[in-house]
């Protein structure tokens, strides 16, 4: 079946084919956040549109204007030459629109052929012909995916294949991608590539959202950049390169360090090049800092996640450990943290076991943890940045009096921090939850670094942060290792682990697969060794 | 009739309030809407269903207005879910309070103070020729009222429509997740409300059953615990219908098996008695918990617009 394709006006007298899509004078604010302010973009049939910025630009939320899910306070849309209101994804889906979102929504107990054919009842024909047509889908658009399996035993690549098929099934013209290859290894982002030029071929659209220039430079014709929530330009493929983009994406390049900007732009080959002339860590000697051995942990439905993982950290050195999403990082990241428990194995800090001691002792021990999930498991939303502040040393000496917490001293220095590490706040009662993203990780960061850690656990720290933001975060990162800190960096973003780490483990499937120092990065090879070709095999 | 017999027609009528209860609260579940306000909404059911057969001598007007009644505090679940997003838990909370308060109100004003119990007639059975002559169970199966065989037409026809239909699964997702399902232009709000509503008169149904079939008369305490009890069954079926009625059937038994000991004199306080069925509830709900399959969305509203899901 195919989605309503709306006829072109009568009378139109646009010359050659209208545009299938324009937006224009796109606003959007969420309470007093002003996400959108005057946006617009066209789209041509048949081409890949780039939709590039930084976190925070805008991109998301003005194509989920276009898709129905958010209502712009102004602005118009046009489809094929016609204005249109767009006010659900249903009204979107039957304008030819269809979007795959970064953060697949799919049934995970239904099977990819229910996922495909969800919402789609009034269509004639049994899940057996759906089957049919969806493997006519994938063959043709070269997306293998089995349409009788259960969605949550797929891989994520493949899970996003199913996304895409779920729009191409409902006959689509506008094929709307938000960060697409976020999760996905180099080996599968080159066949997603390969799958969009054939949809590209038979006319559809595509719209290729993306932080990272060089996945845009790859794959798109035309790319528009957006900053501060409207779109500032649009440049032709041919004659642009990841320097003008990314000083479009930035606005100001004078004075970032090149490196660090092109790793949070994604432009991979010039971060690993700048990092790849810094020294290399001397190899240490003497025994490791953190040693994990044998570890044995579940996840939260009570599956084994990490099988007998090993693990040695040293002290003054950075160890990254790459992998897709969903190999075990947040279980590792929470045994390293001391808040999950183990199962079988050993953590040892310095020498002594930590593995099922109480959360009071791996603090003591000095280990540290970012969470990947900042929101949830690093902060108490409703409470106050001092309390947040305060969190965790909360028994310490120097914060006690008599019996009691002394609130002056804990109010001064949590004037003190926030000053220090520039924690963008209206008060220091001002509830944590209200800040924004980048100034809760700095919150996290300055409760970590309190401490004095010995062991410094992150999990994809610099996700969702602006360019700001993340070189806080990498800058706190070199600091804890030059003090001697052994730093855990949990990533899923290559270049983020070129740029910083001393050493890179591949963590596939609960398992090290592989181990690479710094000068030996090689993104086609730690990819295969994502996606679970082990090096032995 | 032999003694299992009868324990076993007996069985199948205490299951239906148990058996429309739990479907009731299995529909707004499946769509992620969790109710809590069965004890109450059934006895308002009982209450409406009692006054009006009692006023008018006409049982079927009794059942559809207890379903009518019950379907209206179902809606105000769901339009104060989705609409104006309000807690489910604390919405649910204050439709069992208004309900048992409006329940009992009605029946002082309609009857008043009066010195007979006034009574109604109890649904006739309907014998289905030579079914109900199977030794054992025919009796059970086939001689009962209308409402047994309805509700066991409506667990089956429900199973078939969640998961036999394309139009059962796209409700089924809104409960699993609401996102996905409207992202693909399914429309969580519309299908909460229509499940809720259905769900709460299903609920009033299997509260004017008790006193329609049961009792004649009408109690404030008549419900019992039924609508807990339905809450845990719900769970206990893993919020599929085909496992619920197998539930539904288990707490029955337990019912009657109690009453049956108390009447037979076992030398055993009634009161212990009383507390075998929520004691073998407890106990398998212990197990049953571990197995469950619960909607994922269970409780949750969702807000297309909020940024942090």
């Amino acid at each position: 079946m195919s989605g309503p394709a709306p006829a072109a006006p009568a009378g139109s007298a646009v010359p050659g084919s209208p545009r299938p899509l324009t937006m224009s004078g796109i606003s959007k604010s969420f309470g007093s956040v002003r996400a959108l302010s005057d946006a617009d973009f066209e789209l041509a049939p048949g081409e890949v549109h780039g939709l590039v910025g930084g976190n925070g630009a805008g991109k998301t939320t003005l194509m989920n204007v276009l898709y129905g899910l958010y209502r712009p306070d102004a602005g118009e849309v046009h489809v094929d030459g016609r204005e249109v209101t767009i006010r659900s994804p249903r009204d979107a889906i039957g304008l030819g629109i269809g979007m795959v979102h970064q953060h697949l929504l799919q049934v995970s107990t239904y099977s990819v052929v229910e996922n495909v054919v969800l919402g789609t009842s009034g269509g004639s024909g049994g899940l057996r012909q759906a089957a049919r047509r969806i493997t006519e889908l994938s063959d043709r658009f070269g997306l293998a995916v089995d349409p009788r399996a259960r969605t949550d035993r797929l891989s994520v690549g493949a899970r996003q294949r199913v996304e895409i098929l779920k729009v191409l099934y409902r006959g689509a013209r506008v094929l709307i991608l938000d960060e697409p290859t976020t999760n996905l290894t180099p080996q599968e982002v080159d066949a997603l590539f390969a799958s969009l030029r054939e949809i590209v071929a038979e006319g559809t659209s595509v719209v290729f959202i993306s932080h990272k220039a060089r996945e845009v430079l790859a794959i798109c014709g035309r790319i528009s950049v957006m900053r501060d929530g409207r779109r500032i330009a649009t440049v032709p493929r041919a004659s642009t390169d990841a320097t003008g983009l990314a000083s479009l994406m930035v606005g100001e390049l004078a004075g970032e360090r090149t490196s660090e900007v092109a790793a949070a732009l994604g432009v991979g080959e010039v971060a690993s090049a700048a990092a790849a002339e810094e020294p290399v860590a001397s190899t240490p000697d003497g025994p490791a800092l953190l040693s994990v051995s044998g570890v044995v942990a579940h996840n939260d439905h009570g599956v084994a996640a990490l099988h007998g993982l090993d693990l040695e950290v040293w002290a003054g050195e950075v160890l990254g450990v790459a992998g897709v999403a969903g190999n075990g990082q947040v279980e590792l990241a929470e045994v390293l943290a001391g808040v999950r428990p183990v199962r079988q194995g050993s953590v040892r800090v310095g020498g002594s076991e930590l593995a099922g001691a109480p959360t009071r002792r791996w603090l003591s021990a000095g280990v540290a943890y970012v969470p990947e999930d900042r929101h949830r498991d690093g902060i108490l939303g409703a409470a106050t940045v001092t309390d947040n502040l305060l969190l965790g040393a909360q028994r310490d000496r120097a914060y006690r009096r008599g019996g009691m917490i002394d609130w002056r001293r804990v109010r001064e220095h949590a004037r003190d921090t926030i000053d220090r590490y520039s924690i963008k706040t209206p008060g220091p009662d001002a509830p944590a939850g209200n800040l924004s993203g980048g100034n809760i990780q700095r919150l996290v960061l300055a409760r970590a670094f309190d401490r004095e850690p010995s062991v410094l656990v992150l999990q994809n720290p610099t996700r969702g942060l602006d360019l700001r933001s993340a070189r806080f975060v990498y800058d706190r990162v070199r600091d804890a290792r030059d003090r001697g800190c052994a730093v855990v960096l949990i990533s899923e973003d290559l270049d983020e682990l070129s740029l910083l780490a001393d050493r890179m483990v591949v963590l596939y499937s609960g398992e090290v697969v592989g181990e690479r120092r710094r000068g030996h990065y090689d993104a086609y090879e730690l990819g295969r060794l994502m996606a679970g070709l082990r090096e032995d095999a | 009739m032999t003694e299992f017999a009868s324990l076993a027609q007996l069985t199948v009528v205490a299951m239906v309030p148990f058996l429309l209860a739990s479907l009731g609260t299995m529909l707004g579940g499946l769509a992620g809407v969790f109710s809590v306000s069965q004890e109450g909404v059934m006895l308002l059911g009982a209450s409406v269903g009692f006054l009006v057969s009692y006023g008018t001598g006409s049982s079927v007007l009794g059942i559809l207005l207890a379903a009518g009644i019950g379907g209206v505090f179902g809606f105000a679940l769901g339009w104060a879910t989705t609409v104006l997003r309000l807690d489910q838990f604390v919405v649910g909370l204050a439709l069992f309070f208004a309900a048992t308060g409006l329940a009992g109100l009605l029946y002082r004003i309609v009857i008043g103070q009066s010195a007979t119990t006034p009574r109604v007639d109890t649904l006739p059975r309907l014998e289905i020729p030579l079914l109900s002559d199977i030794p054992l169970l025919g009796r059970a199966l086939f001689a009962q009222n209308l409402l047994v065989y309805l509700a066991a037409l409506l667990a089956v026809g429900l199973w078939f429509y969640l998961y036999r239909t394309r139009s059962g699964l796209d409700l089924r997702s809104v409960g699993e997740n609401p996102k996905a399902a409207d992202s693909l232009g399914i429309p969580v709000a519309r299908t909460r409300l229509w499940t809720t509503t259905a769900g709460g008169a299903l609920m009033g149904v299997a509260g004017a059953f008790l006193p329609l079939v049961f009792t004649a008369t009408y109690t404030d305490t008549i419900i019992g615990g039924r609508g807990w009890l339905a809450i845990a069954l719900t769970f206990f079926g893993g919020w599929r219908p085909q496992f619920i009625v197998a539930g539904a059937l288990f707490f029955a038994a337990m019912d009657v098996v109690a009453l049956r000991a108390e009447v037979s004199g076992i030398d055993v306080p009634s009161q212990v008695l009383l507390v075998v069925p929520y004691v073998a509830t407890l106990l398998v709900m212990i197990f049953a918990f571990r197995w469950a399959k619960v909607p994922q969305f269970l409780g949750r509203n969702y807000d297309r617009e909020s940024r942090t899901a």
